[in-house]
């Protein structure tokens, strides 16, 4: 059962390596994956620490249903304070590595210290182990992959791994497995480099137990069933998530030369059928029914043959749009580039556009590129500048800090030009026009995010009676509109803080398709699973308190409201192009800070952002730290 | 419109994505319609050109479009097909896809 | 047979038993081979240049 479900405590430093129970008061209150790393990150790590030193410590958590054959419950959640922001570190992981952690035994691991030199762990059968990666160090994160699977002589072992931008400790280095999954943002790379880890193996075959087995099994297929008759699933399942740029570049909804533009044009071979020529098929996660990446074989160019997966929307943008390069292929060869390094596709393409918007208006020349032309749409400098990054070298070495330190190493108002927020990159998704999309990565806790509160629908302009009833309140239907935006993300943030302590993918709930599992489905799969029980409204507080001791510790960091600021173009320039609706938007200030009012009288936090007194008593939190594990 | 209003015919360049591309083999195409007729009309008029897919834009009980889809008119979404269109008037037709 | 399908042109072709690598013998495309089982080769990559 799950009461059985462990954390293991493992001290880089001395080699100390402890196990306990994870107790149900936690799991009631916390549920699991992201929730469980929440309280511990609050819990166990110092206030104020350098996020490179021993002292940050590394979490690694399953989802509650993790292993369950539905919703892509193959989730891992991974966290640290954050070497990009000095806010929550925290990102989300696909794949097959979570229920291999948990069929080895574990739910979570704590791990803290610093290791003398390079080492990897390996989780099998209710053991781990801390074996040496002296033989690792300087792998890209396909070889290492292999090499442990040789090491241990087992196909079926999985890792989380760092590239070389993990061991040369760029503050943007993700975490990956696989060929195509990361936890690609706020740098949980780089903390795993600077304690010499190179990566955590797993390989388990002990039992995932569920309270009812075939109870679960038969809504599994409710729920599958549920996710597959959607037109959304049957499009990403051919598609992927390129078919997003179809109708945001279409629209005008995307920021492109860094943010001069809101549309690439002449961008017709990013679109989704574009990728036809070099897939070879699609392929999925654990318990995922849609299947949404592509496989793909590039035979051709300098770079050939690359075998790899991908790419996401998101690196459309960073490699197409917001560098203006309008080929398929050079986003194919980049996205290969930034898996290989273990680099954040997001954060990498964020700077390079950055760095060419300031190129171009003098703010930098060649003296401090060492040379580089960093020209829009020039493709060799963007392969070089992301190989530069991930190697500490060059022009790349700046830029490798992440924005907060190369805005103070450059200088010269280039803070201005940066579209960042807490220090980290936002998407490349424009949000001038969609004030909700706007507020939604100002309030994100670990800086400028998509996938903390967006409330993708509101694009949908759904009937009004439907967003009441999904939102428990009239909200407006119109994207370009003010009212009502700030429940949507506030009721998203609680949605996806719940889709992350269960492991599942975000994309099969509430996200890009209206009918998908909610509160509802959740609750009852939890049931099912563990016999824990929750209303629907219990399961929202649960989403609250993950969101609020998310804001707690932001706070003791010394963010407020002045962090939930949107960069000031968004309120200074206008949309140039795009359909109608689109064109000449910019978000306007008052609205902005009525948002902001209401999102956080909705959170039950004053003025300021910080919880109020009753709001910590109704959510158990005024006497955290509580150290219940 | 009014009794003995004169009937123009308008242009409406309509943007195909996701599924209707496919079908279609176009990224675009532009449909003439009278003046007097409403989105529902073309969208009518496609589903008799195009089949089943195009049918489906428009809910036959509340002549609105069902939510799994997005008709949008110069940018803004709509799901009443009673709504009039202009001369030059730009319809996207595609399916749910957010998140960016 | 140790086969596998080739990922560039789709042909079966044969691997030597307990071999890293092997090339498709038509198109030429050069895979890193792991082995699941002793009689199961499976491709891992593709052998990249070295840059």
């Amino acid at each position: 059962m799950v009461w059985k479900r462990r954390i293991a405590y493992i001290n880089l430093t001395t080699g100390k390596i402890i196990s306990k129970p994870i107790p149900k008061q936690l799991r009631q209150l916390y549920l699991g994956g992201r929730g469980i790393n929440m309280y511990l990150l609050y819990n166990h790590l110092t206030p104020e620490v350098d996020p490179l030193s021993s002292e940050n410590i590394l979490l690694v958590g399953t989802g509650l249903l993790c292993g369950i054959p539905a919703l892509g419950s193959g989730r891992c959640d991974i966290a640290a304070k954050s070497p990009v922001t000095g806010a929550i570190g925290d990102s989300n992981i696909g794949g097959f590595f979570a229920p291999e952690l948990r069929l080895a035994g574990f739910d979570h691991l704590m791990i803290s210290g610093k290791a003398e030199k390079p080492v990897y762990l390996l989780a099998n059968d209710g053991n781990i182990e801390i074996h040496d990666a002296n033989h690792l160090w300087g792998k890209d994160t396909f070889e290492t992959q292999d090499m442990i699977r040789d090491d241990v002589k087992d196909e079926e072992v999985k890792s989380l791994v760092i590239g070389v931008a993990g061991e040369n400790m760029v503050r943007f280095a993700n975490v990956r497995t696989g060929m195509k999954n990361s936890a690609g943002r706020t740098g949980m790379g780089c903390v795993m480099g600077s304690k010499n880890l190179k990566a955590i193996a797993a390989r388990g075959t002990m039992d995932i137990e569920f309270s009812h087995p075939d109870e679960l099994l038969d809504y599994c297929k409710q729920m599958n069933d549920m996710i597959t008759e959607t037109r959304w699933a049957r499009a990403q399942s051919k598609w992927g998530t390129l078919i997003i740029y179809s109708n945001t570049n279409t629209t005008g909804l995307i920021r492109t030369r860094n943010f001069q533009l809101n549309r690439l044009e002449k961008g017709e071979d990013l679109e989704p059928e574009n990728m036809d020529r070099y897939t070879i098929g699609m392929s999925g996660c654990y318990g995922c029914s849609v299947h949404c990446r592509h496989r793909y074989v590039l035979k051709e160019g300098s770079y050939a043959p690359i075998f790899a997966e991908g790419p996401e929307y998101t690196s459309l943008g960073a490699f197409g749009t917001m560098v203006d390069c309008n080929k398929m292929e050079t986003v194919l060869v980049a996205n290969h580039l930034v898996n290989k390094y273990g680099l954040d596709t997001l954060e990498t393409g964020g700077l390079i556009a950055w760095a060419m918007e300031l190129y171009e208006k003098g703010i930098i020349d060649e003296k401090d590129t060492a040379g580089l032309k960093l020209e829009w749409g020039n493709e060799e400098i963007l392969f070089q500048l992301i190989t530069q990054i991930a190697h500490r070298e060059g022009f790349g070495n700046i830029l490798a800090d992440g924005f907060n330190t190369a805005i103070s190493k450059i200088g010269k108002g280039s803070e201005y030009y940066a579209i960042q927020i807490k220090g980290m990159s936002s998407l490349h998704s424009d949000e001038r026009p969609t004030p909700s999309l706007a507020l939604g990565i100002c309030t994100s806790t670990r800086g400028a995010d998509h996938l903390r509160g967006r409330p993708a629908i509101d694009l949908y302009g759904l009937p009004q009676e439907m967003l009441q009833e999904i939102y428990g309140a009239p909200v407006s239907s119109d994207y370009t509109a003010y009212e009502g935006k700030s429940r949507m993300v506030w009721w998203q943030e609680l949605l996806y803080a719940v889709t992350d302590a269960i492991g599942t993918c975000k994309f099969q709930t509430v996200f890009c398709a209206v009918h998908a599992p909610k509160w509802t489905e959740f609750k009852n799969l939890i049931q099912l699973a563990t016999d824990m029980k929750f209303t629907e409204s219990e399961l929202m507080d649960v989403g609250e308190r993950i969101y609020t001791i998310e804001r707690m510790f932001n706070l003791r960091e010394g963010f407020s409201r002045k962090d939930d600021a949107l960069p000031e173009r968004y309120f200074k320039e206008s949309t140039p192009t795009g359909l109608p609706i689109a064109k000449g938007k910019k978000i306007d200030r008052n609205g902005f800070e009525k948002m902001l009012d209401e999102y956080y009288v909705l959170h039950g936090w004053d003025h300021n952002g910080s919880p109020k007194k009753e709001t910590l008593e109704r959510l158990g939190l005024d006497k955290e730290p509580s150290h219940i594990v | 419109m009014s009794h003995g209003e004169k009937l123009m015919s308008i242009r409406v360049r309509v943007l195909l994505l996701s599924n209707f591309r496919e079908i279609v083999g176009k990224r675009e195409i532009v449909e003439e319609v009278n003046s007097n007729l409403t989105l529902g009309h073309v969208l009518d008029q496609l589903g008799k050109k195009y089949g089943r897919d195009f049918k489906q834009l428009v809910d036959p009980k509340t002549r609105t479009v069902p939510s799994e889809f997005i008709v949008s008119i110069n940018g803004r979404v709509v799901r009443d097909t009673k709504v009039r269109l202009n001369n030059d008037d730009i319809l996207m037709l595609t399916i749910q896809a957010g998140g960016g | 047979m140790s086969e596998v399908r080739c990922l560039n042109c789709l042909k079966r072709f044969s691997v030597n038993a307990g071999a890293d690598e092997a090339a498709c013998p038509y198109c030429k495309t050069r895979y890193r081979i792991s082995w699941p089982r002793q009689d199961q080769p499976k491709i891992r990559g593709l052998v990249e240049k070295s840059r």
